[in-house]
């Protein structure tokens, strides 16, 4: 069983930094329905390293995100990663603006036919462009703005506004009254 | 509520920060596995792997490279003799050293560095033409420190020593692990630059930290 210091170690440091390693592996995965294996992954080498070795808290996020980066590149395949540098249709980065979506969609404006979000986040989930979940989770759950993503994700805004925009479409006409 | 917090809601359900714990202290609480039946293949293993490796070698070269051991995976530590370490210590004749400040090839912000490691000193080294040789970063205390070796052109030095050494790969990185008593040196290519990253007193652990945190 844990010993109960390391094991309350441990749960402070989850605590404390739970969110940031999230935000960072939702960033960095290639498929968003990958994260809470990873992120138990990354947490479990912590626990292994926190019973061989004393963790200070200043280099605690560079520490946390080293095992991130590690973790994630040994959960895909070589295949995997080559399929992630996406050539397909819905990497749509750089069309040229007049293609955009023109006007900004707010999701509180959608009205959805069935109360359903854990089917909508479910869709959302299971798009080829894994950008998109990986957008709504970023703009809604982390309130990140829109700039911020583009540099995270390291695209350019429009890019990221046009996805956002062109799924809440989608939405309101897969989900919503009369859709 | 909102739309948005509704969206919120079925996240956190999904990826659910009480459940993901609860995944992780289940595995932290798994019995222990039980080496007894695998113990007898794997030393097996290990002897018939020794017996080949040894059968296959060359005549003895003045460097002394002993059997690489593979550990953590893919991680291969290549044993050297602690001769052939401390030859690699210091500067050649035709090599000078001056403490200067230097431009990093990337930003140290994120890499881990172990946290008594408190000095950093940043060093040019110049050959006799005075031209620069390579760069050192150095993370130091008492009797620990990390070296950060760099620079455009591979250091001759350790070339006969890269060339028998098996590799592994962090972070798709190749580097070549090389280790003596209580000191590690890892040599690399990586954007563009040459690495050669001498430690002492650090474990094992700390390197590959250091090392996954910085070739990323």
């Amino acid at each position: 069983m844990a010993s109960n210091l390391n094991l309350s170690k441990f749960n402070e440091i989850y605590n404390q930094t739970y969110l940031d390693t999230l935000k960072y592996v939702v960033i960095k995965c290639h498929n968003i329905n990958d994260v809470n294996d990873i992120m138990q992954e990354i947490y479990f080498e912590l626990w292994k390293i926190l019973n061989k070795k004393e963790i200070t808290d200043t280099n605690l996020k560079s520490f946390l995100w080293g095992i991130a980066n590690y973790k994630i590149k040994k959960h895909y395949s070589l295949l995997q990663r080559i399929k992630a540098i996406s050539l397909e249709e819905e990497n749509m980065e750089g069309i040229p603006l007049k293609d955009m979506v023109a006007s900004s969609v707010n999701i509180n404006d959608l009205v959805i036919k069935k109360d359903d979000w854990d089917n909508i986040w479910s869709y959302l989930k299971k798009k080829k462009n894994q950008d998109i979940p990986k957008i709504f989770y970023l703009y809604y759950q982390s309130d990140v703005s829109l700039k911020e993503i583009a540099s995270l994700l390291n695209v350019n805004i429009s890019y990221v506004k046009h996805l956002l925009y062109r799924t809440l479409h989608e939405l309101q006409e897969t989900f919503g009254k009369g859709g | 509520m909102t739309n948005k917090g509704k969206l919120k809601q079925s996240i956190e359900k999904d990826i659910n920060k009480i459940e993901n714990y609860n995944q992780i202290i289940e595995k932290i609480n798994k019995p222990a596995f039980n080496w007894k039946y695998v113990l007898v293949p794997v030393c097996l293993i290990l002897i018939v792997s020794l017996f080949i490796l040894n059968s296959n070698k060359s005549a003895k070269n003045s460097l002394n490279y002993n059997m690489a051991t593979k550990l953590d995976g893919e991680i291969i530590i290549n044993e050297i003799a602690s001769s052939t370490a401390s030859e690699m210590e210091g500067l050649t004749s035709n090599e000078k050293l001056e403490e200067q400040e230097i431009i990093e090839p990337f930003s140290m912000n994120n890499v881990y560095i172990p946290e008594d490691l408190k000095t950093k000193k940043t060093y040019v080294v110049y050959n006799n033409d005075n031209k620069i040789s390579y760069y050192v970063i150095n993370y130091s205390n008492n009797n620990r420190y990390l070296n950060i070796t760099y620079s455009k052109e591979k250091y001759s030095k350790y070339s006969s020593m890269e060339k028998n050494g098996e590799s592994s790969f962090i972070n798709d990185t190749e580097v070549k692990i090389f280790a003596s008593n209580n000191k590690f040196i890892t040599i690399s290519s990586y954007k563009d630059y040459n690495y050669v990253i001498e430690t002492l007193n650090l474990e094992q652990d700390e390197l590959l930290m250091f090392l996954r945190s910085y070739f990323i």
